[in-house]
């Protein structure tokens, strides 16, 4: 009675209570380390539901179209970051976001690939998992280390920008001041290449952008974490809307799916907010780097079982 | 690395959604989820205005009652 057919290709039915309890827990990773979740989603639709890639990807995106527009209405009350990046960014995030939903119409078009001598196994999906692998990975690392250099930090920066290497570094002009976070010369082609990344990353994995985002604006540009948070919440918007309309003529959304996650999602994200009150920074960024880790080992086994057949 | 030919149909819409056309199903897509993440944002911005009202009312003290969700990373 709560398995419920999900529509899109999705051949066999659902059952419902999984679906919000992942759902419940992609909405806690998200409220309590402030990223989309999308990392976690695709990878877990495809490999917890059986769900086709395509559809994982347009489906997360579907979702993200709730999650991001509620993160930007707060963040703009509470006046954190600076929206004029997102529109510098927008033009190059346009462009990727449709060159992603491309490459992933040409992948699935692809059919399979069998790799030595092992079965056929579908070609997107060896993609998007070597793809998942390399930039999770990437990204566990950085949390770690970041998480453990944090303990030698007695003194909080505040909310003080200390201009970073795509700053001081990277000089292709025309330049942008953007004295609300405290940086000035900011090269606009830069900050036009990123984001048409961050697009085909959307359009091409599902994820919001936000956990590669994130890195990039406090390393790469040195902003502090209060304004990092505020800014690129109205690209990701602005983002997976096209993203979803594009993949949704494609036929790659299921709505039904999208509103199942998004329903848990949104009561999970409060819980795993109000959880960040109780456990200090450092903490959360170690767990949070344990969560990605755990997600690069369930992807490369299931690479792994795939490639044995 | 051998390339070999998909047999397998490209997933479609089933036969329920194709009732719209495809350009309406895209912008409802977009639309149902935007009003579920308003309607998210309406109800917590209407508790954490009572819980704190409350709380004001009770000890005078100004806190929080919903903290916003931030990056940590």
């Amino acid at each position: 009675m709560l398995s419920v057919h999900l529509g899109a290709g999705i051949g066999h039915p659902v059952f419902l209570p999984e679906l919000a309890l992942v759902g419940l827990f992609i909405g806690y990773v998200a409220g309590m380390f402030g990223v989309g979740g999308g990392f976690l989603l695709t990878p877990m639709l495809i490999y917890l539901f059986g769900v086709p890639a395509p559809i994982a990807v347009g489906s997360a995106l579907c979702q993200k179209c709730g999650t991001s527009i509620a993160s930007f209405l707060k963040y703009r009350s509470l006046e954190r970051g600076d929206p004029r990046i997102d529109l510098v960014m927008l033009g190059g995030s346009l462009i990727g976001v449709d060159a992603g939903t491309r490459v992933l119409k040409r992948l699935s078009e692809l059919g399979s690939w069998r790799i030595g001598n092992g079965p056929e196994v579908p070609a997107i999906n060896v993609v998007l998992d070597v793809l998942f692998i390399v930039l999770l990975s990437g990204i566990a690392a950085y949390t770690f280390r970041d998480a453990w250099q944090a303990r030698r930090r007695v003194v909080p920066r505040g909310d003080r920008t200390i201009p970073g290497p795509l700053v001081t570094r990277v000089r292709i002009p025309p330049y942008i001041d953007l004295p609300d976070v405290q940086l000035a010369q900011v090269s606009v082609p830069m900050l036009a290449y990123i984001g048409f990344v961050l697009g085909m990353a959307s359009g091409l994995m599902g994820i919001g952008g936000g956990v590669l985002f994130m890195p990039i604006l406090l390393y790469g540009y040195g902003l502090s974490l209060r304004n990092a948070a505020g800014t690129g919440v109205l690209l990701l918007f602005v983002t997976v809307s096209l993203g979803t309309f594009e993949q949704a003529l494609q036929g790659y959304v299921s709505l039904k799916l999208a509103m199942a996650i998004l329903i848990g999602s949104s009561v999970g994200s409060q819980l795993g907010a109000l959880t960040t009150h109780y456990l200090p920074n450092r903490t959360l960024r170690l767990i949070f780097a344990i969560v990605v880790a755990g997600t690069v080992v369930m992807i490369g086994w299931d690479l792994s079982r795939l490639l044995r057949g | 690395m051998d390339e070999v030919k998909n047999e397998a149909p490209l997933p479609t819409l089933p036969r329920e959604e194709m009732s719209f056309s495809l350009l309406e199903y895209a912008v409802i897509c977009i639309v149902v989820p935007v009003l579920w993440g308003l309607a998210v944002v309406w109800a917590s911005n209407r508790i954490e205005r009572i819980v704190l009202r409350r709380r004001k009312g009770s000890k005078g003290r100004r806190k929080q009652a919903l903290p916003p969700i931030e990056y940590h990373i």
